[in-house]
């Protein structure tokens, strides 16, 4: 089964965006790490991640403010990784400061979405992006061919 | 500088007076100067000619008698002559005093004794050229003594010719005279020239001299002043920069400000908003009226104070920013705003009516902004009336582009126009009318920092128009 990597540090946030997708389909997929560090070490099946399964996440939903290690840096290094740089990551987050939207896109995000204060409209955000990444994109190969 | 002007004027033109004076002066001295010594001349001339036919005379005289005489025919020969030369002298004589009707008497006395001694003498000398030698020696004699030693004829020669020669004389006295006081004018206007033109000219450098001195004292003023001017530009050149850096750092601080409130404010609303919503569907049969309607105003608050931070926020990036440059179509910016504003509000019916207007030079995304929250505004306002008639155009000033935006809504009473472009300034109750109030303040800061003004008029129910003027270099 693929999975959807939610790297979120806020409690209510995390618990807000399960309750937002109780319904969807791709809801089981979603695995939720809080910081940046567990992120890589999920990415990299290393550390407390060393023993999940084998297979790329089919989407990483990245938030921007981290503990240890902050999302842009997360971002860079996955994209920078030569087995890792085809996962799709989307920048979920509270900022819509446009040296964060520069800095995203120039280190290769594949989308920037700025949470919304309205429920609603947080909820439809979320519904769209993962339906659209795990049913209507085509995901890439996994492994990567070299 | 200007004193000097009409001074220099008087003067030039009295100098050049004095002059012209003097230099006609000189010169009817110096021809009176010219004639009296002509006339000088004049005199000599009758003295030495008289002188000559005295000479002449004696001469003729001198050698009938050696005729006579002494059998010297060569004598006839220089008698003769010496006649002759009288003769001219006496001619001459005539010449020069022509306009001395004494003179002229003297000579008509000097001619008849010249020509009585001279027939006298040829008498004499035919008498010895016919007898020869028959001519007795004493009538020869006797007749010789009679022509010439006759004292009578000298006598009579001698003072006609003194008294021409006195008369002429005294003639030439005078008119010694008359040169001297010529020559003394003459001296006179020379000297004066001279004096007129050392006084002009030292006149003429001395105003030169003043004139200089001031233009100098007026350069060194200047040039004080402009140094002056320098220091004080250098020092306001620093303390602007020092501004300058001032300014940079705050903003920069307003940056992280900003960055700040974007992550953490927004959170904790979302939360609110959030949990609010799930209560509502997880428990909402568990509730009962008010609390319902609790959980909605909680709702409706979190939302509005997430609107209002993305408002202010946006604000804050927008004053901030650089303002980019291009040419901006006004026309399609509000054609395509119109549009996009009907089809928000397919309910509403809204009439647009827009003008021609102009292309202008400024920031695209700013000035879309612009147009974006009038329009915005005009539709909101008037969507009470059945149909919303709004209007868009612009008018050439002197120095401004004017634009403006008028509808046919609630309006609003001029007694607070003040507060209109004020930050979350609002005139109406929210319920009547939704928004944060930031709209018509980020009109103002953009058009204030595209070099304009705005301003607004109204009269409550009679709807209200917008204005907003751009300087005349921005068309474009």
């Amino acid at each position: 089964m693929k999975i959807i990597l939610l790297v979120e540090d806020n409690s209510n946030d995390i618990e807000l965006a399960l309750e937002a997708l109780a319904e969807e389909a791709f809801t089981e997929r979603i695995i939720v790490v809080k910081d940046g560090q567990q992120a890589l070490d999920f990415l990299h099946r290393t550390g407390s991640h060393a023993d999940r399964e084998p297979g790329n996440p089919i989407l990483v939903m990245l938030d921007l403010k981290l503990p240890r290690v902050d999302g842009l840096e997360v971002l860079r290094r996955v994209k920078n990784d030569s087995t890792l740089k085809s996962i799709p990551v989307v920048m979920f987050t509270g900022s819509g400061e446009q040296s964060d939207l520069q800095t995203s896109y120039r280190l290769g995000v594949n989308a920037y979405v700025v949470k919304p204060v309205d429920f609603d409209e947080y909820s439809n955000a979320l519904r769209v992006i993962g339906n659209f990444w795990t049913e209507t994109n085509a995901a890439p190969p996994d492994p990567v061919p070299s | 500088m200007k004193r000097y002007g009409w001074q220099m004027g008087t003067a030039y033109s009295l100098f050049l007076t004095l002059l012209l004076v003097d230099a006609y002066l000189a010169n009817r001295s110096t021809e009176g100067l010219t004639e009296a010594q002509e006339r000088i001349a004049h005199t000599w001339e009758v003295r030495t000619t008289l002188r000559d036919t005295q000479a002449q005379f004696e001469k003729s005289i001198s050698a009938g008698r050696g005729y006579v005489l002494l059998d010297d025919v060569t004598n006839i020969q220089t008698m003769e002559e010496a006649q002759q030369a009288m003769n001219q002298d006496i001619d001459r004589l005539n010449q020069l005093v022509v306009d001395n009707p004494r003179q002229l008497a003297n000579i008509v006395k000097l001619r008849v004794i010249i020509e009585d001694q001279v027939r006298v003498v040829a008498e004499a000398v035919r008498h010895k050229q016919t007898l020869g030698v028959r001519w007795k020696a004493d009538t020869a004699r006797a007749f010789t003594t009679r022509a010439f030693s006759s004292k009578n004829y000298i006598t009579a020669l001698m003072a006609s010719l003194n008294e021409m020669n006195e008369e002429e004389k005294k003639l030439s006295e005078a008119r010694h005279r008359e040169a001297k006081n010529y020559e003394r004018q003459t001296r006179l206007t020379i000297f004066g020239a001279a004096g007129i033109a050392c006084v002009a000219l030292t006149a003429t450098f001395t105003l030169a001299y003043l004139m200089l001195r001031e233009r100098l004292r007026g350069e060194v003023v200047m040039r004080q002043a402009n140094q002056a001017l320098e220091v004080r530009v250098g020092e306001r050149t620093a303390s602007l920069q020092q501004a300058n850096e001032h300014l940079q750092v705050a903003n920069k601080e307003l940056e992280a400000f900003s960055y700040t409130v974007s992550h953490d404010l927004r959170a904790p609303l979302r939360h609110m908003v959030g949990f609010a919503n799930l209560l509502e569907k997880k428990s909402g049969l568990l509730l009962d009226e008010p609390a319902h309607r609790y959980l909605l105003l909680i709702k409706e608050a979190g939302l509005r104070a997430g609107r209002l931070i993305d408002d202010l926020l946006s604000f804050s990036r927008m004053s901030r920013a650089e303002l980019s440059h291009s040419r901006v179509s006004m026309q399609d910016v509000v054609s395509r705003i119109c549009a996009e504003l009907e089809d928000e509000k397919p309910q509403q019916q809204i009439h647009f009516e827009v003008m021609p207007l102009p292309s202008i030079l400024g920031d695209s995304i700013l000035l879309n902004q612009v147009w974006h929250n009038l329009l915005e505004n005009a539709v909101k306002y008037s969507s009470r009336q059945a149909i919303s008639h709004i209007k868009v155009g612009y008018r050439k000033t002197a120095a401004e582009l004017e634009f403006f935006v008028r509808d046919n809504g609630v309006g609003f009473d001029m007694a607070h126009a003040e507060k209109l472009f004020g930050v979350f300034q609002r005139l109406h109750e929210t319920e009547d009318f939704e928004g944060t109030g930031i709209g018509l303040v980020t009109v103002r800061r953009i058009i204030v920092r595209h070099g304009g003004r705005t301003w607004a008029e109204s009269q409550p129910g009679e709807g209200a128009t917008f204005y907003f003027s751009l300087p005349l270099e921005r068309l474009g």
